[in-house]
């Protein structure tokens, strides 16, 4: 089976390898880590994801923003995006069925088995919808 | 239009004293007065108590009473009216001990006559509305003022926890990040373990303190965040049941019998959702958490009238002016000495690792924000009981907060 192909991209470098570490683990996965957030757009066209794990809050770029600029170009606008952040409440999340303004996220600190389900989910799913994050109150400041 | 006459009373046993006043009274046809006489203080506090008069002549030699003490008497039966002592001497003494003690005017019983008598009783009148007023005034003003510092209190609390929220949510933000950083670790290093049983346990203890730190973390940006209620009009009865539901997997496993006794005939009330959700979440948790080997969760609405005791029956009679929501177990009950203690921050009885501290709190602080208060109590059969009043027109400080559409 071919491996799917996964970016993450969130500015904490040990969650980054951790997580790249964890999900070569099952075999399923081609993991490629970006630890700078202006580096994201080159990193999406230089290794073509199938899914990419985006933060939230980062220096520099903010991933809602990374996000709206994949989701404006024909060639990765397709590209199903989960954001994983601290920025979120759990419970919030869990109320709204993972979706917040019609976007998929997953608060942190999260469960591999439930990222891994997230991500089997979103891969069968294909892209969400092209928008930007809404800035929902449950985000905290 | 002619003015109503002013009613005077005169409480004197001396006929001659009776006799001269009425005379001179009557003299005066400016203003009509009417004079009621009565002999003694019991009568005239008998007269006092259904009806009230202008101003008053006392004659401080009232047989079976002293002087002064009839005049606290007749302050304490008609506060408002004024009160002319008489006396038979010209002691300037007396005079202004009478003064001090309330009276508005001395008269020397043998020094009345027509004018002066009428113009002590109008000046009598005057003085005394004028002191009412100044009262009354006095009054609303150290109202105005306590009114003044308690809304100053609410403020500077509401500015602290506007200042606990902003950093709690920063604090949360960056400890969540090492958080799910040490989490794939475990989750790694659990892959690599393989099945050396005592490394898997470290392991599992890692991961539960982690998520035990997240809890706390997550409680406190909740407890510190919750300053902002969305409020819609909205059943309390829809909020219970959607948090049973919520809870429903927690009481099939401990084994938690649900007895619901919730009033179909509630009145609604400005409601955010979502936090009374969590508020009456973390009161069923308690409750399964303190029956470990099952036992029932009852709940139940009803509306009253606004003051009663929660521990009171319900009431039958229309209009209920707050709704109150019972939560109760079967478990150990709580201690008598921590029924105010459950509530504090970072306050449990639960085992070690098992409890943050701030459920309770959390509660308490978003059924406040609707106005309302919760206590704790102990069942008459055993088991602890948390009682929620909620106001239909809560009065709350944040009330200004509130989302405008509601």
């Amino acid at each position: 089976m071919k491996e799917r192909r996964i970016l993450i991209v969130d500015d904490e470098a040990g969650f980054t390898r951790l997580l790249r570490l964890n999900l070569a683990c099952t075999g399923r996965y081609t993991v490629r880590a970006e630890n700078n957030a202006l580096e994201a757009w080159q990193a999406v066209h230089d290794f073509h994801p199938d899914l990419i794990l985006l933060d939230v809050m980062m220096p520099g770029l903010d991933g809602g923003d990374i996000a709206a600029q994949l989701q404006a170009e024909p060639t990765t606008k397709d590209i199903p995006i989960i954001f994983v952040t601290g920025a979120i409440r759990r419970d919030e999340v869990h109320a709204r069925h993972g979706l917040v303004g019609g976007l998929t996220y997953l608060a942190k600190p999260i469960e591999l088995t439930e990222l891994v389900d997230c991500i089997e989910r979103r891969l069968t799913a294909g892209p969400a919808p092209a928008r930007r994050p809404d800035p929902s109150p449950v985000l905290m400041a | 239009m002619s003015a109503p006459a002013i009613q005077v009373l005169l409480v004197t046993a001396d006929p001659q004293t009776e006799r001269q006043l009425r005379l001179d009274l009557s003299a005066y046809t400016r203003t009509r007065m009417d004079l009621t006489h009565r002999k003694d203080l019991e009568t005239t506090l008998a007269t006092l108590a259904t009806r009230t008069f202008d101003a008053a002549f006392l004659d401080l030699a009232l047989p079976g009473s002293h002087g002064f003490d009839s005049l606290h008497q007749l302050h304490l039966a008609a506060r408002a009216m004024p009160v002319i002592v008489l006396a038979n001497s010209d002691n300037e003494t007396l005079a202004i001990e009478a003064v001090r003690k309330g009276a508005q005017d001395y008269l020397v019983k043998s020094r009345s006559d027509a004018r002066v008598l009428s113009r002590i009783v109008r000046y009598a009148i005057e003085r005394k509305r004028i002191e009412e007023a100044l009262r009354l005034a006095l009054a609303r003003l150290s109202a105005s003022h306590e009114q003044l510092k308690a809304t100053r209190l609410q403020l500077i609390q509401a500015e602290k926890l506007e200042c606990i929220g902003t950093l709690a949510a920063g604090v949360a933000h960056e400890v969540k990040n090492p958080l799910q950083t040490l989490l794939m670790g475990v989750h790694y290093l659990s892959s690599r373990a393989g099945g050396d049983e005592e490394l898997q346990l470290v392991i599992r203890e890692m991961r539960d303190s982690i998520h035990r730190a997240d809890l706390i973390v997550r409680e406190l940006v909740t407890f510190a965040g919750t300053n902002h209620p969305e409020k819609r009009e909205g059943s309390l009865n829809a909020i219970i049941e959607q948090a049973l539901h919520l809870m429903r997997y927690e009481l099939i496993h401990a084994h938690v019998q649900v007895v619901l006794d919730l009033d179909p005939a509630l009145p609604s009330l400005p409601l955010d959702v979502n936090k009374l959700e969590q508020a009456f979440l973390n009161l069923f948790l308690n409750a399964v958490q303190a029956m470990p080997h099952g036992g029932t969760l009852s709940v139940r609405t009803w509306g009253q009238p606004a003051g009663h005791g929660v521990t009171d029956a319900r009431p039958d009679g229309p209009g209920p002016s707050e709704v109150v929501a019972e939560v109760g177990d079967t478990g150990e009950g709580i201690p008598a000495g921590k029924l105010q203690q459950i509530f504090n921050p970072f306050y449990t009885l639960k085992p070690a690792g098992k409890g943050t501290g701030l459920g309770l709190t959390v509660t308490r602080r978003i059924i406040e924000l609707h106005g309302g208060v919760i206590e704790a109590q102990n069942g008459d059969s055993g088991g602890a009981r948390f009682v929620a009043r909620f106001p239909l027109q809560p009065q709350d400080p944040y009330e200004r907060e509130t989302n405008p559409d509601c």
